[in-house]
């Protein structure tokens, strides 16, 4: 005995497509809602104070000691080869981020990807392209991204601030928070560093 | 059956025609291997020096039985002290400071010290080597390299590659050799700075991690590629470090080290520099570096402050200023 008739079948793979349709804008909606994509506004700025496990003191039980407190600041270009916007990240007593380097300018395009950026020296002259700086300094490039790819799916789950794994092999992590412009608090294991985020009111 | 005569000339033709076609094909097809670019500091890749090498010094244990310390009675630090008191400041108390932060008197404790903060001091600091007296109060150069190796104790690593090793959670074969091979280059070589090496690594201390910072400041590499794998090439690296002498030793007393490892090119960047870019590599059970290798490296950022040292009294020893 049939129990579904063709009619019947017809129905039911309607109501089907109509819920997948559905299920998809409800998809695509939760995640743009959940997505904390950062609204950032020409001269908006905001500190991050970077600590670090003093691992190269000669003892067993090396202290948190600050490194630096980086000042980041929002300038916004229009759009071109270097972004929509540039990040200029110096630190607030003057320190170094890297020996001879005294300021970064991060590119950033108008979906918040890093286009590229310069490491700067005290007297404004070009030290190295970013990637360079990235790859021998404290700082990688995960420590200025805004937006991983890896975070997507985790973020359409829940709206309470999200722990991101940046990087697993060096133990890296960072949490976001809905409206931020940037990650409120950033975890490394190699080179072991923690940060926090202040935003400026 | 009919044969088909062939002319001496025109077989002779037909060769050369053959040959140069096959010549021509190979210009046409073949292509060059990928030569290493010429690079201005391409020399760097066989050996560098720090512009200024940094200066040996003592390392202030802190174990009761290794002396000297400076929280001994007329030390670095008591004499810091006695100073603030001649100018009429209150006592700082730093001694006692030193004494109870500073101090360790169990067994295993015996690497405890300030070889982190000499190491520090000798880069970012000229070395001292006048006495300098003020109020009445004599710093010989021990003296002041005391109280600047406390001070830069504190000093934060603006550059930090390789990770401690303290137990077996922790990873005992890095420093990657390529890390190091990158860092040392790229410092001592490029930017003609020293850089700070624990060169307790290794296999040495699975079971007794320890820490042992000693200033780099010369380096010279040699090659010898792998005959069975081009890609691999193995490196006999000699590092000069500045030794910890005696507290009254002036100058650099140079500690000589040898590490083996190889490390392998970097085929996604063929043009940024071969084998300073390479992505890979291991410590050569050849002249034991699996053994003993450095563990991390690390440049210092000066400390902007110290619990109770003013730099400013710092200063003013270290340049001999207002002394009567």
């Amino acid at each position: 005995m049939k129990v579904f008739t063709p009619g019947f079948r017809k129905t039911w793979l309607g109501a089907g497509a109509g819920m997948l349709a559905l299920l998809g804008g409800f998809y695509l909606a939760l995640n743009y809602a959940a997505h904390p994509e950062p609204k950032w506004q020409n001269g908006e700025s905001w500190t991050v104070q970077v600590e670090q496990r003093a691992d190269h003191l000669m003892t067993n039980d090396p202290p948190w000691i600050t490194i630096n407190n980086l000042e980041m600041q929002i300038i916004q270009n229009s759009s071109g080869p270097d972004g929509t916007w540039c990040v200029e990240i110096h630190d607030l007593d003057g320190r170094d981020l890297f020996p001879g380097v005294q300021k970064l300018q991060v590119y950033y395009s108008d979906d918040f990807a890093i286009v590229g950026g310069h490491a700067v020296t005290q007297n404004s002259q070009t030290a190295w392209e970013i990637q360079e700086f990235w790859d021998y300094s404290l700082y990688g490039r995960d420590f200025f991204e805004i937006n991983p790819e890896t975070t997507k799916i985790k973020r359409l789950l829940s709206r309470n601030p999200e722990s991101v794994i940046l990087n697993e092999e060096k133990g890296r992590t960072c949490t976001w928070e809905k409206n931020q412009s940037w990650w409120t608090n950033y975890q490394s294991d190699n080179p072991p560093l923690r940060a926090t985020l202040y935003q400026d009111q | 059956m009919k044969h088909v005569l062939i002319k001496p000339a025109t077989a002779i033709l037909g060769v050369l025609i053959f040959t140069s076609l096959i010549c021509l094909s190979f210009f046409i097809f073949h292509e060059e291997p990928a030569a290493v670019p010429v690079q201005v500091n391409n020399d760097l890749r066989f050996r560098g020096e720090a512009k200024t090498p940094p200066w040996s010094g003592w390392w202030w244990p802190f174990h009761i039985s290794l002396p000297n310390h400076l929280y001994d009675p007329r030390g670095p630090m008591d004499k810091y002290d006695s100073l603030s008191v001649a100018q009429g400041l209150s006592n700082p108390g730093t001694r006692a400071w030193e004494r109870e932060n500073h101090f360790a008197n169990q067994p295993g404790q015996e690497w405890y010290g300030h070889c982190n903060g000499w190491a520090a001091a000798s880069i970012l600091e000229p070395e001292p080597r006048k006495t300098q007296t003020i109020d009445r109060i004599s710093f010989n150069p021990q003296d002041i390299k005391g109280l600047l190796s406390e001070w830069h104790w504190w000093d934060p690593a603006i550059s930090y590659y390789g990770t401690r090793y303290d137990g077996p959670a922790n990873n005992i074969n890095d420093i990657n050799p390529q890390e190091f091979h990158q860092a040392i280059i790229n410092f001592i070589g490029k930017k003609g700075l020293p850089i700070i090496m624990d060169i307790s690594g290794g296999t040495q201390e699975i079971n007794n991690p320890q820490i042992w910072n000693y200033p780099a400041y010369q380096y010279q590499m040699e090659y010898s590629p792998e005959v069975n794998n081009p890609e691999r090439i193995h490196v006999r690296c000699q590092i000069w470090l500045a030794s910890s002498t005696q507290p009254d030793y002036l100058g650099t007393a140079p500690m000589l080290k040898t590490y083996y490892y190889w490390i392998s090119k970097d085929t996604l960047q063929p043009t940024a520099g071969g084998w300073e870019k390479s992505n890979a590599g291991s410590w050569d059970t050849f002249g034991d570096s699996q053994k003993d290798h450095p563990d991390f490296l690390w440049y210092p950022a000066p400390s902007a402050q110290h619990q109770l040292l003013q730099r400013k009294q710092i200063d003013q020893i270290v340049s001999g200023g207002g002394s009567r």
